[in-house]
Formats: C-alpha cells, structure tokens, sequence
C-alpha cells in the first residue's frame, strides 16, 4: 500500500460519523464471517405513516419512517430531509428521533401544522444506516392534513350576470381548494334557462378548477344561470366537506339571428338501405327537437305514404335521427324532404332552416346487424403481448365514417383511454386498434366497440344493438421476444449444406414452434421440408432442410409473429413475421468460424492472470465467420469446470446473445469456491464447420477490502461552492459568467436557475457514466456504487472534488485571449480507492476539474478561425459569450419566461423558442463535456488506472491512464469540446469490471 | 477496510491530471516555450517526501536564449499523469519544451508530462521543423501525419484542424490528409476525430464518400455522432444523394425491411435541399415511427408542410405537427425540473 496507507496514524479529530463506527470488521458490506460481500446494498423503506396521499391528518401529528436497518442518526441533518408545504421552499420545524432500535425515525414538528394544507415529507437520498447503506435516490410522500372547512367558489371566467356571452362558452369555476371528483356530478353542478331547461354537460375537474362545457349550442339571446349545489348532497372538497350553500352564477347569451343549413343527409342515395334504417340528419346549429315533425320534416315512400317516426338527438343536438316506427319496406324509394320557410326545423335560438333539403334512398333486402367473424383476440384472453394490436373482423363492410375514436375505444383497468389509432381495413370489414406505446404488463384492457344508433353500422344502416366489450390481460413480461435468424438478412455467401438457427433472448412456448409457423421458401414461394427442432432451454430452433439447398438460389426464412405465431414462454409475441432472405453460395464452407473467449469482454491485451470473485463476474465471447459471415450463434457452448462446474447449457439459458457476442453473468447462486478454473469455448458455423477457443485459466478467490474498491457506496461531493480565487464569488458561477450562461450583475432568482441547471447536469452526467439514473439512483446491477451530491453530505465519509475556475498551477490572473495550461483537471491517484475521503480541492497542487482551462482552449481555438470556420464551441456561445460578442443569459427580455418552471415551449412564441434553444443547448453542451471530465477525475481517486499489466494493476500507463485509450475512453486523454459534447463516452472493460466488483485485483 | 485520510496538509497521495491532447501538441508548445531543449538526463530524486527532483543536462537548443548550463526541475513528488518526471530514465535524451519563471529559472510548460518528450526517431526533425522561423504550420502539420514517432503522428493530426491556411492547401496536402484520415478511420484511432474535423472546415470532398460510408456502415460506432456530422457538412449534396439511394434499395429489398436510424439521423443533419429526397423516401418506411421521424425532421427543416400532408397519413401529419412543437432533449440537463 506504500505511502497512502501510512497516513492513517494520527486522528485530527474529525467528527467521525456514526456510519463511520460501524465500519470496522463488521463494516461495510461484511458478512458475519468477515468476507466483504461484492454486492453493495441499498437502504430500504418499510413503511411510513402517514400513508401517501392520505387525507384528514391530525394537525399535530408525527412522521415516521420504518427502514430496514439502524439509522445515523447525524444523516437526519440532511438539507435534503425536509417537510413542507406542498410548493414551498420552507421546511418545517421539528424535531427528529429514532426509535424502534433505531431502525425507525421520528419528525414531531416544532408547532401544530397548518390545518387543510397538503404536505411532503422527502428524505435525502443520502440518508444512511449505521453500516453505511444510502438510500441513493429520495424518497418523499404527501399528505393533506385535517380539513373541516368546506370549499368556495373563487372565480368564475363569467362574470355574473355577463350578457353577450358566446353560445359555445366553456366555463371554469375555481374553488379555494381542490374538488372531491365523485361529487362532481349532473346533479350537483348544472346549467339551466329561463325556462327552467337544464342543459346537459361535460364537467370535468382538476385540482380546484371544474370546467363545464355545455353539450349545446346554447339558444341566443337567453338568460342562464349555472349552479353548484351546497349541502350534504352537493359539491364537495377532496376531505368530503361540502360545499356551505350553492352557488350560483347568472348570464346571458348574445344574440343568434342565424337560420340555420342542413349540411348532411344519410342514407342519400344509398341503393341497398335496411329496412330498419334510422336516417340521419345533420345541421350546422344545435337544433331544437320539439321542431322536427311530420310537417317540418316530411318523411314518405314513392306511393307518397306517410313514414311515421320518433326522433332522437346527438349529445350537441346538431344531428336528429329519424327513428321509423315500423320497418320499411323492401325494394321502395323513400324521401325525406326537409322544408325551410315557415313550419321548418330550428335552431335552439327559434331560427328556421335556411333553405330546403331532400334525402332520397332505396330499401334493400339486409337487416342482419354486423357481426364479429373473427377476433384476434378473444374475449378475456390472457398473456397477450404487451405489443398486442387487436382487431374486430366483421361479417361485411362497415361504414368508414363511422370507425373512429367516436365509436371505438380501448381502456385501461381504471377506465382511461388507452392512446391508439382506430384504423379501418379489409374494405372496412376489420377494425384495427393500434397502441401508441406497448401496454403495461399484467394488466386487464377493455376493447368497446360502440353499438346502438350512434355507432358503427354496415353500408345498409344496421348497427349491433348493444356495445360490443371485450377484454384482456396482458402478460407480466415487459420484455418483447428478440429473435436472433441466422443466416442474417441480406447474407449472399450461405453454404448450401447450411441450417437455419434462431436464437430467441427469452424461452419460448413449444407447443407454438413448429412448420406451420417456422419454414423456409425459394425465391417461387414453394415451401421447403425439413425438420423444426426446439432445443436449448427453448432458446434455439433450427430448421434442418431435408435436402441441399440450391447454388445460387435466394430463400426466405420466416417466423410467423403474432399471436397465432412463435411466442415466449410468457405469451409475447412478435410485433410481426420475422424474416431471413439470404442467397446460397456457389462454393462450400469448409473454414471454420472465429471465436474469443474471455471473461468480462476483456481486450486480449490486458487477460493475463485476472483473477475473479466468486460471482458476478462475465463469461464472454466474440465470434464471426470472415469469410461468409456465416457464425451460428445457437451452437455455441461455453463450459465452465474447476472446483465447480456450470454445463453450456445453463450457461446458454442464461446468456445475452447477439450476432457475434455473448454474455453470461455467475449469478449469486451460483457462487464458485476459490480455486483454478478454465472456460472453454466451442463454436460452429451453419454448415457444420466446428472451432474450439483457447482456453482461458482463471482463479476465483475470496473478495477483500483490499481487492475491491467500494465496501460501501462511495459518496463524492462536488464543490461547486468554492471560490479558489478570491473575488468573492464562486468558480463555477465565474466559469457560466465567461460563457454566458449567467449576467454578471444579475443576482436574480434567473441566474440561480441555471447555475442549478447546468450544476445538476454536470452531476446527472456522471451518474450516467458510472452506469446510474441520472438523479444517482441505481439503474440495476450494472450501477458503479458511487452517488455525487452538490452538498456536503452529513452522515457518511466522502470524497470531495473541487468544479471551477483555472487550474491553480497555471498563471494567475488570466482572462479572454490568454494561453491555457493544458490541463483541464487533476485529481489524487488513490490506489484502490484506500482513502474514502481524498480532498481533491487544494491549490497546491492544483487539484479539481478546471472548466476555464478549456474555455481558455476553446475560444483560442475560435479567435484564430472565425469567422472561415465556426466551431462547435462558436456555435454554442456566439450568441451568449459576453467576450464573443452575445447576450448573456439573464440579459434578453425572454429570459425571465424561457427559465420560469412554468414554461410550455409548445405554446410558446418563436422568439421564445429560438432564445431557449440557444440557451439550453449551450447549458446542455457546457453540463456533458465537464461532467465527463469530472468522471474521469472521480476515477483517479478510486484507483483508476493502476498503472502496469500484472494482477494488481489494471493497465495503465505511466500517466496512470489507460494504455492505448480508445477515443471515448473515459480514462483516457481529453480528445476536444467536439468529442466532449458528441461522443458516447465509457470505462473501459477492465475499469468497469474492477469499478463493479467483477474482478479483483491482487 | 477503507481508511479515512486523517491528515490532510500533506499531499501525500499524487494528483492525476487530464491534459487536452489539443492545447498540448508538440506544435503548441513550441509556440508558448521560451526554450526548446535537447536535454539529458543526469540524476533523477524521486524519493524525497516533498518534491521529485531532475538534474538535466542541454545537448543542443532548439528555440530561444540558449542554455548552456546543467539545469533542475522539480515538482510535487509521487507518479501521476500531470508530472513528468517520476519516470524520467537517467542517461536518456528528451525533447524540453520550457518556460522562464519570474526568477529566470526553467519550467515546463503546462501540460507537465506532455512538455518533457523522450526522444525517438522522427522527433528532433520535426521539432526543428517547428522552431524554424518562419515555419509553414500547414506543411509541418502534414508532413507530421506519417512520421516515425508516434508522438508526432498524433500531434500532428490534433494540431491540423485549426492550423493557419488549412483551407488553402494544395491538391497533394489534401491527398495526404484524405489517405490519413482513411487509415485512422479504419484503424479506429483517437487521431481521427481531428482528421474528421480538418476534413469537414476544410470541405474535403474526395473525402466525403469515404466519410459518409464510414459512417452508414462501418461496426465500430464510437465515432459515430461526428462521424454523422462530418458526414452531412463536407458535402451534403452527395450526402444526401447516397442516403437516398441506399434507403430506396432498402426499401425494394423483397422482405420490405426498413432502414436503420442511421440514415434517418444524417438526413436529420443535412440542409434542407440536401435532405429532401431521402426524407420522401424514408416516409414510405413501413416502420411508423420512422415516417413520424422523417416528417418531424422535414418540417423543422422548413420544406414544405403541404407536401409532407400529401406524403403521410392524416393522422401522422398531426403528429408530426405535434412533435414539431416539443421541446429539444438534452443529454445532461433537466431544464424544467423543480429545485430544491
């Protein structure tokens, strides 16, 4: 350990952490018998009270929280553990404790909270047990304390008793605190006239605006009042109190001197109409019913007899049907003959039909009502794919018009609208409902497919006399099936004695692999014979062709997708046929493929003597065939023997396979004993060409604090606080004046809403690189176990990394048009991360991440090409640059608006837009290149990259990074802002394998 | 288990740096060094707790008041990638790149380790090159590109895009940089991403086909994103020309298989005149998303909406109208997201 760990010898008397006590030999992540476990744990809530979302809390109630381990209790200083009002950036004050053993916490605030309020309570995602474990990500809950006061009504968008208000008004009525939903109803909010008419409507709630939008056109020039009704059955708050007593709002329509036209007839012209055909009248106005008659609307067969018929309206009254009380008769013409002028139709404001209109038609022999003749997927049928895309054949042509949103929806569980497009196909005999997005899995969707007179109906006006409901389940497999065909697509070199393989991610059902749904073709479409095999833990079909295939022929390999074809174990299916072509070679195979084996995808260069932990690590390989491209995946066998054993067949069942990779992690249950290994690889091409890999030796061994860089997730604090070169302002925040991203003298609530921006981007950049969600929770089992904070974290040891400013070790003083240093950032090298609080914020030697330098770079860079060429850097700050010439943000009248939380670019003005894009891209670009620089100082204060290729060493260079770095090499030199900005940067193999516990270091 | 450092005024633990290979090519530092030294090592102390120490001696004086004396450098003690001289080897020869203090003593020029080159065959040559005056940056950068050293191969390549009079060389200094920027290309090298950017100021155009072909095809992607951009600004009319024709074979293939995000992404770079036929084609896409994509590129290109209605389903124009009015996503930050 050399010099680094003599310095642990004399105590300083820094405040030692509880998490810090307990990490001694049963610290960490050890196990009872003291071997450090690879798998670093995560804190875990239980349970808490109040419940979230819970209503009619005591104003002096306590919160408390459950976990599953001893809490340190110094981590419950957290800035980031809070309770406040919903909104506010005020906590409350109180008073933590711990009881329960310590495993549960206590907030009893300071006085009685505000009654009828909704509160948060958050924890910090820092918040730690004695051992060491974070939570990583927050956690927070809501509540709404107790409420005995019953809503009111604030505002209106009427004024009471407005007059002139539009016949289409939607009115917004907002309460002074949010409305219960189930009290919103057409019994407790209504419209009505003068007359005492109630208008029906659609009223809708949000928070505490309900919005009523009448179904009508409402009549002209007529007094209304709107009503919320108070009392026990009325309109009530979200805690169930009612509304005192009702409310009500008064006004007036404008005028309405506009006669009405009747913009459509059906069935006009229609040859073949039922006989129980139900015309349909459409108007530009909503019209009044009580003025459809016999003598307004005059309904007759060619012998001039009389139709009598009842009447029924559309929701908006802009369309009237004209239901015949008895059928019509086959084979007559009928004509209804809509008059204007006196007597006519109106409009619900008394004006008559503009002008006339006629509706001629012909009776024919169907008054059979539509039917289903196929469904694709049947009534309360489960493990359907999430990809489903269900259809409705019906026995005949439907009308097109009448396939759409309107009449045909499908629903989740809650009864919400599943996004889709109702399409017609099959001469519009198929409905076809296509999800958006695939749906969630394990869940029960409804498919409604209107009926009655307002829904879908045949070309002859028959409809079903019901609604017609279906409904299915999901799977509860969120993966679709991934098929791997082998010969690929496109393949113009296959050997004539070759197999077909397929190699599916998941297991797949075997009663739904066979010839009817996996063949092979010729180029004429004939289908072959052969043999369909399923093997491999149901991974693997291959298609033995009973005899050669023919030089030079072209063949079509296919899988049937869909329900009816190959599915998962689980029920998914493919979204559709999956399909091979490939082209036979005039020659025979006879080379065999290439194949790598390694552990962890290693680069041959740096395999010598790993050693590996028990489990968690990767069996890997690399294949292709280089002549024809012609590897079969589904033949590989890796096998694993030494003090145990794992056979290629659990090893496949368990792989990741592409075309030319494979990936197998040693899962926990399968943990190996220390001892000598040796995988061994084989490899087939399709025609039967074998090679077997090199063997790799290997040695499994205990894991050790000393082997393994983490024994707890290392917390880093970034410091975008400091001010190293005494101006009285902080680094970071002179790095965003330089390029614009803040107004010097601007020191508004703007301006702190971008040093946040940027500041939480950088952080969100490298919790991206080291494999974690961008708010430093865990993505899964690939995560790094590292968590950045913008504050000084309280409960757990930490690292510390300055971000800011010039380099310390270059010229003071330096501004706009001074040279660099060259360096862009520096950190302590710590040897296996030994030290879990390095400082990397002194001066001397410079240590941090230096974002000038680079501005100093690039706009060096920019000053000897502009204008012939503009960099990627000059495009980004050109517009804002105060030195380049631009408007710093903070400066532009719109800035204020673009940065407001509240900012909906989709309704916002092109200048607006334009200034945002500028802005953001800039922050965005600036956030990318330093937090990739920032990852990579992080890495050479968690031992990245022990220079040397023994063991112990992970290939580094004398500059301790990676030997022959590739170009997004995080460990390796900084290849430019363009690289920065663009490139999807990476640990390399042996980084990422010692930085995840898959390997250990001697 | 892991040890908290308890003293931390002794800087024991020795910094690793990241140097920006751009701000230190063997090209910029000639330009910032006072002196430019042949220099032998005679001693080197990398034992002393408080500094590592190198006694040099001057073999020849390459640029500005020559040094006739043994002189020292020191710096922090303890390996890293920001010191130079923990793996000086006594009795070796190096290249120096050195400034004067305020005391008149000798230091290396920023970039520590980049400033202090062990001498290999090619080197010397080129740095003479470079501290000639009068040098032609342009000619010393190229004829960089296929030196012996390793050193000045790379150098050369990271110091070419933004040399002086890049975008006025000759016809066989754009063959040089053209049959460079393939053989990185195909190597998979780091100097690459420089070529690709000379390439594009300088509108390389034997180099575009190559580039966009590179780009489309080739199955190491870590260049990708630059790759595309080079792709769609060196010459983007016969860019767009060969994304158009490679998605219209796609498309006539008998399986009917859509094309890869590549192309819809280097049509989404492309300006608007260049991008307008492959957009037409890649909306007969039989993958929705893909047709949604094109339309969304081909409005916030400014083409016509009127043609795009006509090419697309009524309800994916809506679409496309929609997501034409959704803001940019960000790589790292979260603009909208609330503060805490």
């Amino acid at each position: 350990m050399g010099k680094i760990s003599t310095l642990v010898l004399v105590g300083v008397g820094l405040a030692f952490t509880a998490c810090s006590k307990g990490g001694g030999s049963s610290g960490g992540a050890s196990t009872p018998g003291g071997v450090v476990s690879l798998l670093i744990d995560t804190l875990g809530v239980v349970g808490h009270s109040p419940a979230d979302d819970a209503v009619q809390i005591d104003v002096d109630a306590e919160i408390t929280v459950e976990f599953d381990g001893v809490i340190a209790e110094e981590c419950l200083a957290e800035p980031e553990t809070w309770l406040r009002p919903a909104g506010s950036t005020t906590s409350v004050d109180g008073e933590f404790s711990t009881f329960n053993g310590g495993r549960s916490i206590r907030f009893r605030p300071a006085a009685s909270l505000q009654a009828e309020t909704d509160y948060t309570f958050q924890l910090s995602p820092l918040t730690c047990d004695d051992d060491g474990r974070l939570l990583e990500e927050d956690y927070s809950f809501t509540f709404r304390t107790f409420d005995s006061t019953p809503p009111n009504v604030t505002t209106a968008t009427i004024s009471p008793n407005a007059t002139d208000i539009p016949q289409n008004v939607t009115v917004d009525v907002t309460f002074d605190e949010a409305i219960g939903e189930d009290s919103v109803a057409p019994e407790t909010i209504y419209l009505r006239d003068v007359f005492g008419t109630t208008y029906a409507t659609q009223t809708t709630v949000s928070g505490s605006k309900v919005t009523i939008d009448p179904d009508v056109l409402l009549p002209g020039d007529r007094a209304f009042v709107l009503v919320a009704l108070g009392g026990n059955s009325g309109v009530e708050d979200r805690a169930g109190n009612p509304l005192q007593s009702s409310w009500s709002l008064s006004f007036r329509t404008t005028g309405d001197g506009i006669k009405p036209s009747m913009t459509s007839g059906w069935p006009h012209s229609v040859g073949n109409a039922s006989p129980r055909i139900q015309p349909l009248l459409t108007f530009s106005d909503s019209m009044d019913p009580a003025s459809v008659e016999s003598a307004s609307v005059q309904f007759r067969d060619e012998f001039s007899n009389v139709v009598t018929y009842g009447i029924a309206t559309s929701p908006d009254q802009m369309s009237v049907r004209l239901v015949p009380t008895s059928p019509l008769i086959t084979g007559r013409t009928y004509t209804i003959n809509v008059v204007d002028g006196a007597g006519a139709v109106t409009d619900l404001s008394g004006n008559t039909l503009s002008s006339s209109g006629l509706i001629q038609f012909k009776v024919g022999t169907d008054d059979t009502d539509p039917a289903v003749q196929y469904a694709s997927l049947q009534d309360g049928e489960t493990r359907v794919s999430p990809n489903a895309v269900p259809t409705l054949t019906f026995d005949g042509s439907l009308e097109a018009a009448r396939i759409s949103d309107a009449t045909v929806s499908l629903t989740d569980p809650a009864g919400e609208r599943v996004a889709a497009t109702v399409t017609a196909e099959n001469s519009n005999a198929r409905i076809r409902i296509e999800p958006l997005n695939d749906l969630p899995v394990g869940k029960t969707y409804t498919v409604r497919i209107a009926g009655g007179p307002d829904g879908i109906r045949d070309l002859a006006g028959n409809y079903m006399a019901a609604d017609l409901v279906r409904t299915f389940t999901t799977s509860n497999d969120d993966s679709l099936p991934s098929m791997l065909i082998t010969p690929i697509n496109g393949s113009t070199a296959i050997s004539r004695d070759s197999t077909i393989s397929v190699v599916a991610h998941q297991p797949l059902d075997a009663t739904t692999v066979g010839p009817s749904t996996v063949y092979l073709q010729d180029s004429i479409g004939n289908v072959l014979e052969g043999s369909v095999q399923l093997s491999r833990s149901n991974r693997v079909i291959r298609f033995i062709p009973n005899s050669l295939l023919q030089n030079g022929e072209t063949y079509t390999f296919t899988l049937i997708g869909g329900k009816t074809g190959v599915r998962e174990a689980s029920g998914n299916w493919l979204g559709a046929d999956q399909q091979s072509v490939f082209r036979i070679s005039q020659s025979t195979d006879t080379a065999p493929p290439i194949l790598d084996v390694s552990l962890n995808d290693t680069g041959k260069a740096r395999r010598t003597g790993r050693v590996m932990p028990p489990f968690g690590f990767e069996l890997t390989a690399e294949f292709y065939d280089p002549d024809t491209f012609n590897q079969d995946p589904a033949s590989l066998e890796l096998e694993l023997s030494g003090p145990a054993s794992i056979d290629a067949d659990t090893i496949f069942a368990g792989a990741t396979v592409t075309e030319t990779t494979f990936a197998y992690r040693v899962p926990e249950d399968r943990t190996l004993p220390a001892g000598t290994y040796t995988l061994n690889g084989r490899l087939r091409d399709l025609s039967g060409n074998e090679i077997a890999a090199i063997a790799t030796t290997f040695e499994v061994a205990e894991p050790s604090f000393e082997t393994l860089p983490f024994d707890r997730t290392q917390v880093v604090w970034a410091r975008f606080d400091l001010d190293r070169d005494g101006n009285g302002r902080a680094d970071f925040v002179d790095d965003l004046i330089r390029l614009g991203l803040n107004e010097a003298s601007d020191q508004s609530a703007i301006n702190a809403r971008m040093i946040a921006t940027v500041r939480d981007g950088i952080l969100a950049r490298v919790h991206r690189l080291y494999e974690r969600k961008i708010n430093g929770g865990r993505r899964g089992v690939d995560s790094v176990p590292i968590r950045l904070s913008h504050r000084q974290p309280l409960g757990v040891p930490f690292m510390q990394i300055s971000c800011g400013g010039f380099d310390p070790e270059g010229a003071a003083g330096r501004t706009f048009g001074d040279q660099t240093s060259g360096t862009l950032g520096r950190a302590f090298y710590d040897y296996r991360n030994e030290i879990v609080n390095d400082n990397n914020t002194g001066v001397n030697p410079g240590v941090g991440v230096f974002p000038s330098e680079l501005w100093l770079f690039e706009t060096d860079i920019h000053l000897r090409v502009y204008p012939s060429f503009v960099t990627t850097f000059a495009r980004a700050f050109l517009p804002l640059a105060p030195d380049l010439g631009g408007t710093p943000f903070g400066s532009d009248p719109v800035d204020g608006t673009i940065s407001d939380p509240s900012f909906q670019y989709a309704t916002a003005t092109s200048a607006e837009r334009a200034r945002y894009n500028v802005v953001y891209l800039a922050a965005d670009q600036w956030a990318t290149a330093i937090g990739t620089i920032l990852a990579h100082e992080i890495g050479h204060s968690l031992g990245l990259v022990a220079p040397g290729r023994t063991t112990a060493e992970l290939h580094g260079d004398e500059s301790l990074h990676n030997e022959f770095a590739g170009v997004t090499d995080i460990m390796g030199a900084a290849v430019g802002y363009d690289g920065l900005v663009s490139l999807n940067y990476r640990f390399r193999d042996l980084n990422l394998a010692y930085l995840r516990h898959r390997m250990l270091l001697k | 288990m892991k040890s908290l450092q308890v003293l931390l005024c002794l800087s024991i633990a020795a910094p690793a740096a990241i140097a920006q290979q751009g701000a230190t090519t063997l090209a910029a530092l000639t330009q910032r060094a006072d002196v430019v030294a042949q220099v032998r090592a005679l001693a080197v102390d990398v034992h002393h707790p408080e500094r590592c120490r190198a006694v040099l001696r001057p073999l020849a004086t390459l640029k500005g008041t020559p040094v006739s004396q043994v002189f020292e450098l020191t710096e922090p003690p303890g390996r890293a990638c920001g010191r130079a001289l923990f793996g000086l080897l006594p009795g070796r020869s190096y290249v120096a790149f050195l400034a004067r203090d305020a005391h008149g003593g000798l230091t290396l020029v920023g970039g520590g380790a980049r400033a202090l080159v062990a001498l290999e065959p090619g080197l010397l040559q080129h740095v003479h090159a470079l501290t000639t005056a009068g040098a032609d940056a342009l000619a010393c950068a190229i004829s960089g590109l296929d030196s012996a050293s390793a050193r000045v191969r790379d150098d050369a390549a990271f110091s070419l895009p933004f040399v002086a009079g890049l975008t006025g060389a000759s016809s066989a200094q754009r063959i040089r940089i053209d049959a460079a920027l393939r053989d990185r290309l195909n190597r998979g090298e780091r100097t690459a991403l420089p070529l690709l950017q000379s390439a594009t100021r300088m509108r390389l155009q034997q180099s575009a086909p190559f580039v966009v072909d590179a780009f489309l095809h080739a199955k190491n992607r870590s260049l990708e994103p630059l790759l595309c951009r080079a792709a769609a600004s060196i010459d983007p009319q016969s860019a767009g020309i060969a994304v158009t024709n490679e998605w219209l074979e796609l498309a006539g293939a008998e399986d009917g298989a859509t094309a890869t995000d590549r192309l819809l992404a280097l049509l989404e770079e492309l300006p608007p005149n260049a991008a307008r036929a492959g957009l037409l084609a890649a909306m007969q896409s039989s993958d929705r998303k893909q047709r949604i994509r094109a339309g969304v590129a081909w409005l916030r290109k400014g083409l016509a909406p009127q043609e795009l209605r006509a090419s697309v389903r009524g309800d994916e124009f809506a679409t496309c109208e929609l997501c034409v009015t959704d803001a940019p996503t960000f790589r790292s930050i979260r603009p909208s997201q609330k503060r805490r």
